[in-house]
């Protein structure tokens, strides 16, 4: 590269630096519009954040409450299940008991 | 009597830190007094990294990540570092502005939305007509002209987003590498050697175009 490159390089950098100092398109300005946005934007994330968290907070305890009852309900609806099963079991083998001693007399006869 | 009345409402005039505590105690519509005091400011950051089309969006991000990351924000005469380290609400928000005008390039970037146009006949004048140039009235009209701006961001578009920023931040503001480091939140080292590649990159790329218009 020459002196007269070198330059010229220069010469172009130093005007890439002024343009970039003017501070790009000065016709891009805030407006009364971009303003309402940006409050209604801001607006909008403060309102649910803020009801989030205190509900968040109010929400625990009945949640928690309300899945605990599920559980209780859930387990004695398994127990009670489980001994209607054995209850059933019960007159089942009792009517085949029953019905092998009407046999067994059947075949005594 | 004027000058009493000036005093009286610069004293009844919150501060920053007053407002920004209105804010935080829950009244949102204070920070509209941020936004009249700082749109401009914010604006005239974001104008000189993003291209004119993606200001406004870039800008309001700007205010939105602004309003976030108040109650991080800590005043420096309070003793307390800030969250960035440094203290001024100005310098705080000019390092948010910078910070979002990268992420916006490095977007811009990825979605490949950079349009690479060739020189055009204005273009090739201006060029011509820079390199004759000696006055500094010259160099003052060429730096005004459309075609410096456009020149400019077809340049730029042909460098990452990394080395866009340390290009404008260092090598156009003069902004040491340690403040350079501390608005982008890289390294020192990491700034130093990117301004250093990319502004080899820079006169790699002015060369090529100077060249181009020769031929």
């Amino acid at each position: 590269m020459n002196s007269r490159e070198k330059e010229n390089i220069r010469k172009v950098e130093e005007v890439f630096k002024a343009v970039h100092l003017q501070g790009g398109d000065d016709a891009v300005q805030p407006s009364v519009r971009w303003q309402q946005s940006v409050m209604r934007e801001v607006r909008h994330i403060a309102t649910p954040e803020a009801t989030s968290v205190r509900e968040r907070f109010s929400l625990f305890w009945p949640v928690a409450q309300l899945a605990t009852a599920a559980a209780i309900g859930l387990g004695v609806a398994l127990l009670t299940d489980q001994s209607l099963t054995n209850l059933d079991m019960a007159i089942y083998e009792s009517e085949v008991a029953s019905q092998n001693h009407s046999l067994a007399s059947y075949y005594s006869f | 009597m004027e000058m009493g009345i000036e005093t009286m409402e610069k004293i009844t005039e919150p501060s920053d830190e007053q407002v920004i505590g209105g804010i935080l105690s829950g009244d949102t519509d204070q920070f509209q007094t941020l936004l009249d005091r700082y749109q401009s400011y914010i604006f005239a950051i974001v104008r000189r990294y993003v291209p004119a089309q993606l200001v406004e969006d870039v800008a309001q991000e700007v205010c939105i990540k602004l309003f976030r990351s108040l109650e991080l924000y800590q005043p420096q005469h309070t003793g307390k570092a800030g969250p960035e380290g440094n203290g001024t609400f100005k310098s705080w928000l000019a390092t948010i502005a910078v910070r979002t005008s990268y992420d916006a390039l490095r977007k811009m970037y990825r979605s490949s939305e950079v349009a690479i146009s060739e020189l055009t006949d204005n273009h090739s004048q201006w060029l011509d007509s820079l390199q004759s140039a000696t006055s500094q009235e010259d160099f003052i009209q060429h730096s005004q002209a459309r075609e410096a701006k456009e020149i400019l961001a077809q340049v730029m578009s042909k460098l990452s987003p990394e080395d866009q920023m340390v290009i404008r931040l260092v090598h156009f503001e003069g902004n040491s590498t340690a403040q350079a480091a501390k608005m982008l939140g890289w390294s020192p080292a990491n700034v130093k050697i990117r301004t250093f590649r990319a502004r080899n990159k820079l006169q790699g790329l002015i060369r090529s175009l100077l060249g181009e218009n020769v031929r």
